[in-house]
């Protein structure tokens, strides 16, 4: 397969994301982490990382919007992406804001929790407008009654799991307004994972043509996007923050990926 | 040119597009729909079959870019009649 200029820049930012992140937990006494990588010079790259990614996907996700002409089934659907992922560019911003201008701690809760929860109906949203798009112009992707089974299915699934992941997190001795939002993200997550499976599963029908690698990198980067905050509500529940950098890998795959799948959606439009 | 071959014309231009599973299997679902059968198809149901194909191709390309597409698929067809 050909690399494109936009898959060479993804993909050196997220080798070059796992070469700084990956080793850090494991080789944390190193001098390579205690004197070159710090803490806070893993913030410094970190942040600004995330934001470049997430602007990315909103601008492309934005500019698809624009050129799918008004009556398209998918325009919905990039425009809500494109809501959804600026709300996590605000989110960010707001912690890069505490962490990098104002040098503290990020409070909990704060305005990015704001636009973080903002955000998640706004691409619940945007993917199931997909589904119904893929459903109306009759490609052979299955029948409704499979979808509804495959959702049902990893609707239970997912809900075990809910249960499994909140326990913890509903039962330590915090405020009622951290522990909703402790509990509201990786729910949250799980509600996301349900039309993102289907999606995936509708996507890899494709697979061999230009189209698929649009969805492929939008949905594998929600699905980093749900293993960071899992990672990060076990890691701060465990008292692991030591191995936040592997969360922060997440977060920075996730956007990186998002964007990916956001920039070839719009190659695809203007090539 | 053989009807069959008009159909493996409209595959391999949106191949690389929708990929070769789906586009063979958008084909076939769209040629039931439309009556056609062991691909002998008339003048009006292959452009309906491009209509229908186009239909899917927009959530993907947009419509200007779609129209391209639809235009490569009449030129091939176009091209290999006049080759047959």
């Amino acid at each position: 397969m050909k690399l494109s200029p936009a898959d060479v820049f993804h993909g050196t930012f997220a080798a070059a994301a796992a070469l700084v992140f990956l080793p850090q937990p494991f080789w944390a006494a190193s001098p390579l982490y205690t004197q070159l990588l710090t803490e806070p010079v893993l913030l410094r790259l970190g942040a600004p990382t995330k934001l470049l990614f997430l602007f990315l996907g909103a601008l492309f996700a934005w500019r698809s919007a624009r050129l799918f002409e008004p009556g398209n089934p998918v325009r919905p659907t990039w425009m809500f992406l494109a809501v959804g992922i600026t709300g996590f560019f605000l989110g960010q911003a707001t912690l890069a804001f505490y962490q990098l201008v104002l040098g503290v701690a990020v409070p909990f809760p704060s305005l990015a929790d704001v636009f973080f929860l903002l955000a998640y109906p706004l691409l619940i949203l945007g993917f199931v407008t997909a589904i119904l798009a893929y459903e109306k112009v009759g490609f052979p992707i299955g029948t409704s009654s499979e979808r509804w089974a495959l959702a049902l299915l990893a609707g239970i699934v997912f809900a075990m799991a809910g249960v499994y992941v909140l326990r913890p997190i509903l039962a330590a001795p915090i405020s009622p307004l951290e522990r909703f939002l402790n509990a509201a993200y990786p729910a949250l997550d799980l509600v996301i994972l349900v039309p993102v499976l289907i999606l995936m599963r509708i996507a890899l029908r494709f697979r061999g043509g230009s189209v698929v690698r649009v969805w492929t990198a939008v949905l594998l980067g929600f699905c980093f996007m749900c293993v960071g905050d899992v990672l990060f509500a076990y890691f701060s529940g465990m008292g692991q923050e030591r191995l936040g950098s592997l969360v922060d890998l997440m977060f920075v795959w996730a956007y990186i990926s998002v964007s990916r799948g956001a920039v070839e959606q719009h190659r695809l439009l203007t090539s | 040119m053989s009807e069959p071959q008009s159909l493996e014309t409209i595959v391999a231009v949106v191949a690389p597009y929708l990929g070769e599973t789906m586009a063979r299997a958008s084909v076939s679902a769209h040629c039931r729909k439309l009556g056609i059968n062991h691909g002998q198809a008339s003048g009006p149901q292959i452009e309906a079959l491009i209509e229908k194909l186009a239909l899917g191709l927009n959530i993907f390309l947009g419509r200007t870019k779609t129209g391209a597409v639809v235009d490569e698929i009449r030129k091939a067809l176009a091209s290999r009649g006049s080759a047959a």
